[in-house]
């Protein structure tokens, strides 16, 4: 399960980091995502729901995708 | 073995770009370069971020331009962010985009006079000032963006490095022999490259994202390499069109050529790691991974932070 959720959470912080609508996230979140990668709660179970959240709002069809499946576009 | 940093573009949030700045140097890479341009994110607020967030990154610019900058206060920035991160920093000056400087009714005239009244500037005033009232900058090193073979000697002359801002191996062979023959007294000088990289499992998506990138710094080249690798003015005048007005279609319609092949390196992975491999060969001190890295940029840094460990331990 552990290792499930860090490797989607890998995913996606590539659709995150990829992304071309990042000003969509509030800045307050962005600056949260910065600091939890920072001390490495990013890939825990808070980590994993902000970066879930932050998909979201930039590349929604992306994110249901690696959620549902596991696997990118 | 040569280090190698990556080159970002702060055209996204600060929050983003330090968050990238983390992640190459959780990735092990030894420097970061960051672009400047008028219409980014500014470029020192950027690194100062970057700065803050890591411990071990080189850090710089890359590069400022004479233009639209003043030495005093590029020599008063790069004092501040000493402040931060003491000889961490170093700097790139070059001539800099020519569509971008256009876009500012600036006309890119004298480049490499240009460049070198800066840096020569730039170099009075850690020497003898006006003086900075702050710590001064123990060593500030100052490399040179270079493509011609006039920006390459001078680099040679007065730099403490350049970056060969060319994707194609000929090109960048070209450059390494214009640099020694130019380079005198055996002095300490580092030989970078700067590639435009754009990876994928999926070769076509890889060349697509590349073209935006391989774009830009075609359409700003000299009439005289463009000539050289069968660019007419015509389809550079094309190209520039669809970058200024943004036209992404029109731009992909023109670009079916080999010319991109000349201002990045795009396909699989195995591709970049060759290519990589015969820089090394070359003699190179550092390889900057710049550009789009690819459709997806963290996957992409993870495969050459790979890459960069496997060619490691076979150099060793």
């Amino acid at each position: 399960m552990v290792i499930r959720r860090r490797v989607i959470a890998g995913k996606l912080l590539d659709i995150l980091v990829a992304s071309l609508y990042a000003d969509r996230i509030p800045r307050a979140m962005g600056w949260r995502i910065a600091d939890m990668y920072q001390t490495g709660e990013l890939w825990g179970v808070e980590g994993f729901k902000l970066l879930k959240k932050a998909c979201m709002m930039v590349e929604p069809d992306k994110t249901v995708m690696v959620l549902r499946t596991g696997r990118d576009a | 073995m040569p280090k190698f940093s990556v080159e970002l573009v702060p055209r996204d949030p600060l929050w983003k770009t330090a968050l990238m700045a983390m992640i190459a140097e959780g990735l092990g890479f030894d420097g970061l370069w960051m672009s400047d341009h008028f219409f980014n994110r500014n470029v020192f607020i950027a690194l100062s971020e970057a700065a803050r967030r890591t411990r071990r990154l080189i850090l710089g610019p890359s590069v400022v331009n004479p233009y639209i900058h003043h030495p005093i206060t590029i020599a008063q920035i790069m004092t501040t962010l000493n402040d931060m991160a003491g000889d961490r920093f170093r700097l790139a000056v070059g001539a800099g985009d020519k569509l971008s400087l256009a876009r500012l009714g600036i006309e890119r005239r004298n480049p490499v006079e240009e460049v070198s009244f800066f840096v020569e500037r730039l170099r009075k005033i850690f020497s003898e000032g006006p003086r900075l009232e702050m710590p001064p900058v123990k060593r500030l090193p100052i490399f040179l963006g270079a493509q011609g073979p006039r920006m390459m000697r001078l680099a040679a002359q007065i730099g403490d490095g350049v970056l060969v801002n060319w994707s194609n191996l000929e090109m960048i062979r070209e450059a390494k022999e214009n640099v020694r023959d130019a380079l005198t007294g055996g002095r300490d000088f580092v030989m970078a490259v700067h590639l435009i990289v754009s990876i994928h499992e999926d070769a076509g998506k890889a060349r697509k994202t590349a073209v935006p990138f391989a774009a830009y710094l075609m359409a700003g080249s000299s009439p005289k390499y463009l000539e050289r690798i069968g660019v007419s003015e015509e389809l550079r005048g094309r190209v520039a069109r669809c970058l200024e007005t943004s036209d992404w279609e029109g731009l992909y319609q023109v670009s079916d050529g080999d010319w991109v092949d000349y201002f990045s390196i795009w396909g699989k992975p195995e591709r970049l790691e060759e290519h990589i491999a015969n820089i090394i060969e070359l003699g190179y001190d550092e390889v900057v991974l710049g550009g789009p890295l690819g459709p997806r940029p963290y996957r992409a840094l993870r495969w050459i932070s790979r890459m960069v460990r496997r060619l490691g331990r076979e150099n060793c």
